[in-house]
C-alpha cells in the first residue's frame, strides 16, 4: 500500500516536471521581440512550395493590397536566406503547411494611433487534413505582426533544403504592452536617401516598431519641399539632397503599408537657422539667426503653411512642434524684436511661452494633436493645451511629473535611448523601463510608450543601420513584452538578441555585433552567433 | 629669404610674385568652392560626375530631359539578350527612384528612346572579354527624327558598363521634377585598361549572408569591377556544401552558416547578370584546419592541424574532389589556389608525416612546392588557369605551368 503511495507520488512529481519543461523556455524562445503568450510542442512541419493565402470569412476587402503585399513580403523573408532545392513530391505530404489563413474582423485599414495591434497565430502540428496556420486579427495591422512572427519560426533546413517550422503546435496569443513604440531619425543634421530611409523602415517592422518619428528640419539643414513656402528648401545642404513632397507622401505610404505610423516634426522656434536662407525676414538679424522672429508676423504664417501642407500628407494624429533648447537672447538683443517685447510685456521666456502656445494653436486647428519635447512642460506646463503630449529626453522623472499634472508622455531619455551615444549599451536599452516610479493606474495610462532616437550629427546613410541596430531591438522588446515577461538581468536574452541580430543580417540589415558599444565592429573570426 | 635693409643679395621679384599668388590662391579656392556651396544658392551649373572616368567623352552644354517611360530598342545579333533586358528594368528604376507622379512637366520630353546595340550574340563571360562600349546621348535635330540615347557594344557586357555611365549622367531636378541629362550631347567611347578588376570577399573568418554578398556584387558593378574573388573557406569556418565529400561543412561556424551549392550558384548568376566574374578560392595547403572538422585524417595530427597532410593520397582525394564539385558551378577560367603563408613545421614534427618526406628525401619546402604543384595539376585537368598567391612563385619557378595565371 505504501509502496503504491509512494508510486503515485513519484509518477506525479514526473509528470510535473514533464510538463513544466514542456512549458516554454523563455531564454531560448528565438522570436523577437517575446510574445505575450507563447506555447509550443515538439513537431516540425514544411512549407509548401506554393505557401498560400486564404482569407475565407475576413471582413477586410485588401482593396490597396496591405496584406497580399505583407504576405508576399513573408514569403520572400522565409524564402530569401537559401536556394530551396527539395522534391516536395518525396516529402511527407502529412507535413506539409499549405498555407495561411488569415481572418480580419475590421473591414479598415486606417492606421493610426491606439488601433488594436493584437493577433493570435495558430500554427498546428501534423494530422491528416490539409493544414493551414491560421492568424485572427483584428486590425489589418495585427496581421502584418502576426505574419512578422510567423516569419521568425520559419528555418531553411540543409538536410531537407526546405523552410522548416520545428516545435508545431504554436499558439501564440501576442499583443504590444505600449502603444506608440518609435524610432527618431533626422534628416537635417545628415540627409538620408530615400532609399535608405525605407531600409530603415523595413527593419523597424521586424521589431514591431510603430512610429517613426521624422525629425525632418533643423538648424543645420531644411531638405523637405514645402509647396506654400517653395524658398525653405533653399536651406538644403545642396541640391540633391532634398525630398520633394512626394517623396515625403511616397515615405509616409511606404510605412502605413508596413504597420508604421510617420510622426513629422517642425521644431520652433530654436533649432530653425535652417529656415532663413530661403526667407532671411524669419531671422531675428543676418547676425543673430535663431530662434524664428517671434516679433514678425510672417513667421506664424510660414509656421501655419507648413502645417497646413503637413496636414495634406502626415495623417498621423500628432506632429511634434518640437519646442527643445531655446536660447532667446537673440530676441532681447535685436532691437526691433526687443522693442517688440517691450510692448507686450514679455521678457525672453514669456516670449518662449507665447510662440509655443501659438504653434500649437495652429496645429490643433489643422486637426492635430500636439508633441513637444519637455523643456515646455518644465517653463509653463500649466500652459500648455491639454493634448500636448511631452516628450522626456532630459531629465529623469520629468515623465512622472507630467502624468502627475495630467499629460500624456513618452520617453526618450538621453542617458539610455539616445542611439548616437555610441557607449550606451544595449543593456542600457533593455533595462530602461517607461513605467519606472509611476504607480498610480491612471498615470501609467497616460504614458503613451516611448522611443529611441537617432539623432544625425555623427552619422549618415554609410552607417544609420549599424547604429540603429540591435540595440534599438533591445527597447523595441521593453516597449512591446509585457512587464512580467522582461526578466530584471538582460544578460537573460543575450541568446536570443544574438539571434535577431544575425536574423536583420540575413535579411539585409547592417546590424552591429551584440558584443560592445554602438556600431562597434567585430573582434575577431566566429559565427555570427557569438559576436 | 628675408628682404630687408640687412641682406644685400634679396630680390624681391620671386616674393613679390610669390605674394600676387598667394591673394589669387583663395580666389581659385573659392570659385571651386562656389560650385560646392550651399546654402547660398541654387546651382545652377550642376557638374555630371562619371565614375570611374571614361577612357574618351566630349559633352556640350544642353540640358535634355529624359522621358520616364523611356522604351527600350535593340539591335544587333546580342540585342535580344535577356542579360540586356533585365538590366534595362534594373537600371530604370535607379534613373527613375523619385516619384514623378506630381510632375509639372508637360507632356514631352527631349529624350524618349535608348537603343542598345549589341554586335555579338556570345554571352561568355571570360578575363579578357570585350567590355568596351560608344554611348551617344542627343536630343532631335535636322538629323534625327526623336531624341534618343544608343549604346553601341561588341559584348552585352559592354553594352552593361554603357548602361551604367548613363545612369550616372542622369540626375533628378528638382525644380522640374524630371530626370535630365547635363551638358548634352554626350559622346562617350570607353573601355578598361585593365581586364582584371577584382574585389575579394573573405566568408570563412565571418559568415556573409547570400543577401549581401548580391549587394555587394550589385554594388561592384557601380564602379565597373568585373571579378569577385570568393576566398570561400580558411582555417576558421568551412561554409561551403561540398556533394563528394559531405562532411567537409561541419566546419561551419554554426549549421546556419552555410552556402549550399545552390546558393553559390545562384550568386554566380547573379554576378553574371551585371558582368561580374566569380573567381573561386580553395587555399591549400596552408589556411585549411577548418577541412579537419569533418575528415580528421586531413589534419597531420589532432594537435597539429595545418597545413594539410601532404603524405595522404586521401588529401589529393579530397581536393580534387572539391574542385571537380566546384567545377560545375564556377565557370570562371580562373581558379585561386592560395598557396600562401604555409608553415611546415607540423608536417616536419608529425612521425608519420616526417618519415614521409624523409622517403621522399624532402624538405618542407620541397613538400610545400609538391603539394602545390599537385593542386594545380587538379586543377588544369579541370580546365582551369591556377591562380596563386605570389610569394610561393619564388620557391617553385620554373616548376609551374607556363600558362598559369600567378597573382
Amino acid at each position: 500500500m505504501r509502496q503504491k503511495r509512494f508510486l503515485i507520488i513519484f509518477i506525479g512529481l514526473l509528470v510535473h516536471v514533464l510538463v513544466i519543461s514542456a512549458a516554454v523556455d523563455i531564454k531560448n524562445l528565438n522570436i523577437w521581440p517575446m510574445p505575450k503568450d507563447v506555447s509550443h510542442g515538439h513537431g516540425s512541419l514544411y512549407l509548401d512550395n506554393d505557401f498560400e493565402l486564404k482569407t475565407d470569412g475576413s471582413r477586410y476587402p485588401d482593396s490597396s493590397g496591405i496584406l497580399k503585399d505583407g504576405f508576399l513580403r513573408l514569403i520572400d523573408l522565409v524564402k530569401g536566406t537559401h536556394v530551396i532545392e527539395a522534391n516536395f513530391s518525396h516529402l511527407d505530404s502529412s507535413l506539409l503547411l499549405k498555407g495561411i489563413h488569415i481572418v480580419v474582423s475590421s473591414p479598415s485599414d486606417e492606421l493610426q494611433h491606439g488601433i488594436d495591434e493584437s493577433y493570435k497565430l495558430y500554427i498546428p502540428a501534423a494530422q491528416g487534413n490539409p493544414l493551414y496556420a491560421h492568424l485572427e486579427v483584428q486590425t489589418v495591422y495585427g496581421a502584418l505582426h502576426g505574419l512578422q512572427t510567423f516569419s521568425q519560426v520559419c528555418h531553411f533546413n540543409f538536410t531537407t533544403r526546405a523552410i522548416v517550422v520545428h516545435q508545431v503546435p504554436w499558439t501564440i496569443v501576442d499583443q504590444p504592452r505600449f502603444s506608440y513604440r518609435g524610432l527618431l531619425i533626422d534628416t537635417s543634421r545628415h540627409y538620408q536617401p530615400v532609399a535608405m530611409i525605407k531600409k530603415v523602415i523595413d527593419s523597424m517592422s521586424y521589431a514591431k516598431l510603430n512610429v517613426l518619428h521624422w525629425h525632418t528640419v533643423d538648424s543645420q539643414s531644411f531638405p523637405l519641399e514645402i509647396p506654400s513656402y517653395p524658398k525653405l528648401w533653399d536651406g538644403a545642404y545642396s541640391v540633391s539632397e532634398r525630398y520633394t513632397f512626394a517623396d515625403a507622401a511616397d515615405i509616409v505610404s511606404y510605412a502605413q503599408r508596413r504597420g508604421i505610423n510617420v510622426l513629422a516634426e517642425i521644431d520652433v522656434p530654436g533649432h530653425s537657422l535652417s529656415w532663413g536662407i530661403g526667407y532671411p525676414a524669419l531671422w531675428p538679424s543676418t547676425d543673430c539667426k535663431e530662434p524664428l522672429d517671434v516679433s514678425n508676423e510672417f513667421t506664424f504664417k510660414v509656421i501655419d503653411g507648413v502645417l497646413s501642407d503637413f496636414s495634406k500628407i502626415f495623417q498621423y494624429k500628432f506632429v511634434h512642434l518640437g519646442g527643445d533648447e531655446v536660447n532667446t537672447s537673440c530676441w532681447e538683443l535685436t532691437p526691433h524684436v526687443s522693442q517688440w517685447l517691450q510692448n507686450k510685456h514679455l521678457n525672453g521666456s514669456g516670449a518662449y511661452q507665447y510662440f509655443v502656445l501659438r504653434a500649437q494653436e495652429m496645429a490643433l486647428s489643422h486637426g492635430y494633436e500636439i508633441i513637444n519635447w519637455e523643456e515646455t512642460f518644465i517653463n509653463f506646463g500649466d500652459k500648455l493645451s491639454l493634448k500636448t503630449v511631452v516628450q522626456n529626453w532630459l531629465v529623469t522623472g520629468v515623465a512622472q511629473k507630467a502624468v502627475a499634472a495630467g499629460l500624456r508622455c513618452i520617453l526618450s531619455n538621453q542617458e539610455r535611448w539616445y542611439l548616437d551615444n555610441l557607449d550606451t549599451t544595449w543593456q542600457d536599452f533593455y533595462i530602461n523601463e517607461p513605467l519606472t516610479n509611476i504607480t498610480d493606474p491612471k498615470q501609467q495610462a497616460l504614458v503613451l510608450g516611448g522611443e529611441v532616437c537617432m539623432w544625425g550629427e555623427s552619422i549618415d546613410a554609410s552607417d544609420i543601420e549599424q547604429t540603429i541596430w540591435p540595440r534599438t531591438a533591445a527597447a523595441a522588446e521593453r516597449l512591446w513584452t509585457p512587464y512580467d515577461k522582461l526578466p530584471k538581468d538582460p544578460a537573460q536574452v543575450v541568446g536570443r538578441l544574438a539571434h535577431f541580430r544575425c536574423l536583420l543580417n540575413q535579411r539585409g540589415v547592417a546590424a552591429a555585433p551584440v558584443v560592445g558599444f554602438g556600431r562597434s565592429a567585430p573582434l575577431r573570426p566566429g559565427s555570427c552567433y557569438m559576436q | 629669404m628675408n628682404c630687408d635693409a640687412s641682406n644685400p643679395h634679396c630680390n624681391p621679384i620671386p616674393i613679390i610674385i610669390f605674394f600676387i599668388y598667394l591673394s589669387l590662391f583663395p580666389l581659385v579656392i573659392a570659385s571651386r568652392n562656389l560650385k560646392h556651396s550651399s546654402n547660398t544658392q541654387l546651382d545652377d551649373d550642376p557638374i555630371t560626375y562619371i565614375w570611374p572616368l571614361p577612357s574618351e567623352f566630349s559633352f556640350g552644354n544642353q540640358t535634355l530631359t529624359v522621358d520616364p517611360n523611356l522604351s527600350l530598342a535593340i539591335g544587333g545579333n546580342g540585342g535580344s539578350s535577356s542579360i540586356v533586358k533585365e538590366a534595362f528594368e534594373r537600371y530604370k528604376l535607379i534613373i527613375f527612384k523619385h516619384h514623378s507622379k506630381l510632375s509639372k512637366y508637360g507632356a514631352s520630353y527631349d529624350i524618349e528612346k535608348l537603343n542598345v546595340i549589341v554586335h555579338s550574340a556570345n554571352e561568355e563571360l571570360k578575363l579578357g572579354m570585350d567590355e568596351s562600349y560608344s554611348l551617344l546621348v542627343a536630343k532631335r535635330d535636322e538629323h534625327s527624327i526623336i531624341g534618343e540615347i544608343t549604346i553601341e557594344a561588341n559584348s552585352v557586357y559592354g553594352a552593361l558598363r554603357g548602361l551604367e555611365t548613363l545612369s550616372q549622367l542622369c540626375a533628378f531636378d528638382y525644380g522640374t521634377k524630371t530626370v535630365q541629362v547635363y551638358k548634352a550631347p554626350w559622346f562617350i567611347q570607353d573601355k578598361p585598361r585593365f581586364e582584371y578588376r577584382g574585389l575579394l570577399l573573405d566568408t570563412s573568418r565571418h559568415y556573409l549572408p547570400i543577401d549581401i554578398i548580391k549587394q555587394v556584387i550589385e554594388s561592384m558593378s557601380y564602379a565597373k569591377l568585373n571579378v569577385l574573388h570568393w576566398h570561400i573557406i580558411d582555417e576558421e569556418s568551412f561554409p561551403l556544401e561540398v556533394p563528394t565529400y559531405p562532411n567537409l561543412w561541419k566546419g561551419a561556424y554554426t549549421k546556419w552558416e552555410r552556402y549550399t551549392m545552390e546558393d553559390a550558384s545562384e550568386i554566380v548568376n547573379f554576378a553574371k547578370l551585371r558582368g561580374i566574374n566569380v573567381m573561386a578560392e580553395v587555399d591549400v595547403p596552408g589556411h585549411a584546419a577548418s577541412w579537419g572538422v569533418g575528415y580528421p585524417d586531413l589534419w597531420p595530427s589532432p594537435s597539429c592541424k595545418e597545413p594539410l597532410d601532404v603524405s595522404k593520397n586521401f588529401t589529393f582525394d579530397v581536393v580534387s574532389g572539391i574542385l571537380s564539385d566546384m567545377r560545375k558551378i564556377f565557370p570562371f577560367e580562373l581558379f585561386h589556389l592560395g598557396g600562401d603563408e604555409v608553415h611546415t613545421d607540423c608536417w616536419n614534427s608529425t612521425p608519420p608525416v616526417k618519415k614521409w618526406l624523409q622517403d621522399h628525401n624532402m624538405t618542407g619546402t620541397d613538400a610545400y612546392q609538391y603539394f602545390v604543384l599537385r593542386a594545380q595539376d587538379i586543377a588544369a585537368s579541370l580546365n582551369w588557369t591556377p591562380c596563386q598567391l605570389g610569394r610561393n612563385i619564388q620557391h617553385i619557378r620554373g616548376k609551374t605551368q607556363p600558362t598559369d595565371g600567378s597573382a
